[in-house]
């Protein structure tokens, strides 16, 4: 586990823009979306959380607003910009090249059938 | 129980700075962990390992803290590039102003021995007023889209920092009201010269542009002793 997520950890930014790009939502909401998407195999400590969103709005990523009151402290909403899903995309592409390339060199031969 | 996750947070920011946005962030923080302790209650977690949980979801916030500390209000590379566009913009504008005086010159009378009034001569007072026109544009546009300052965080200094520069945009405002003041004297001292031949009360357009600057400059300061 601690291995896979030292992994996952360098595509933190593009995990949080594939759940913005489904629709606005705040960190814990995020978060709890990944935990299930992976039923519960990966989580995102907070501060790696917050580290992304403060990127990835430096970079123009996303843009971030307040919501209403609910546990009776603010919530910040994230939502994605056009920037935002032009990096997610070339950020998909890469992947499934990588990811790719990393099968034919690690996989031994006839593993994968 | 809610006490002890803010009581956690606030021990994490002991380190960093006391800004807006450190402020905004530790909100943000609560918020969130709240909502995680409450779902994990709702889960039927007792509330000591709920809150452990939850805590020890945080991580390491070192990098968080660190990047507070930096500065992201005033970018050298940004502020650069906005200084050589204000420059271009108000050159290029300078530049009209000096050209425009080349059309009524090349088109009429100092020339070739026209008359303003021939349609040929009237073209080139038309041309004037075009650069003109284009000229204060520019600069109007170069004094509205000149960068706010945004304060970077509550103290007295950005708070004066910031106040500062609202009234020198709101002065750049005023200024180039001024300048399209004048400028439409001068267009319509021509106007009148030209088409009506009444360059000699038309002069008088001339005493009236800064009576109008002094109204609206009266008007402005009462305005901003309402707000």
């Amino acid at each position: 586990m601690s291995i896979a997520s030292d992994l996952i950890r360098g595509h933190t930014e593009t995990i949080v823009l594939a759940q913005l790009s489904e629709r606005d939502s705040y960190g814990y909401e995020i978060n709890k979306a990944i935990q299930q998407k992976t039923d519960g195999l990966f989580e995102l400590k907070e501060a790696t959380l917050y580290s992304a969103f403060r990127r990835l709005e430096q970079g123009q990523c996303v843009k971030s607003y307040w919501g209403g009151e609910d546990t009776g402290a603010r919530r910040r909403y994230y939502s994605i910009t056009p920037v935002g899903a032009a990096v997610l995309a070339q950020n998909r592409i890469d992947w499934h090249e990588a990811k790719e390339i990393i099968d034919k060199l690690i996989i031994a031969e006839g593993a994968l059938e | 129980m809610n006490d002890m996750i803010k009581n956690h947070v606030e021990s994490l920011f002991v380190e960093a700075p006391t800004t807006r946005r450190a402020n905004e962030l530790k909100d943000e923080l609560v918020s969130n962990l709240t909502a995680r302790y409450n779902d994990l209650i709702s889960q039927g977690m007792d509330e000591d390992t709920a809150c452990k949980t939850t805590i020890d979801g945080i991580g390491d916030v070192k990098e968080l803290i660190t990047s507070l500390r930096e500065q992201e209000v005033f970018d050298p590379v940004q502020a650069q590039m906005q200084r050589k566009r204000s420059a271009l913009l108000t050159s290029a504008a300078v530049a009209l102003y000096i050209v425009s005086f080349v059309f009524p010159i090349f088109f009429s009378g100092a020339i070739v021995g026209r008359d303003y009034e021939t349609p040929i001569g009237i073209i080139g007072v038309a041309l004037m007023f075009v650069c003109w026109a284009t000229a204060t544009g520019l600069l109007v546009y170069n004094g509205v889209s000149k960068p706010r300052y945004l304060k970077e965080d509550d103290t007295i200094v950005e708070d004066f920092k910031e106040w500062k520069s609202d009234k020198n945009k709101k002065s750049a405002i005023l200024k180039s009201i001024y300048s399209m003041v004048y400028m439409l004297a001068t267009i319509l001292f021509f106007i009148l010269g030209v088409f009506f031949h009444a360059w000699h009360p038309g002069w008088l357009v001339f005493l009236l542009a800064p009576v109008v600057v002094q109204i609206i400059k009266l008007v402005s300061i009462y305005r901003e002793g309402n707000d």
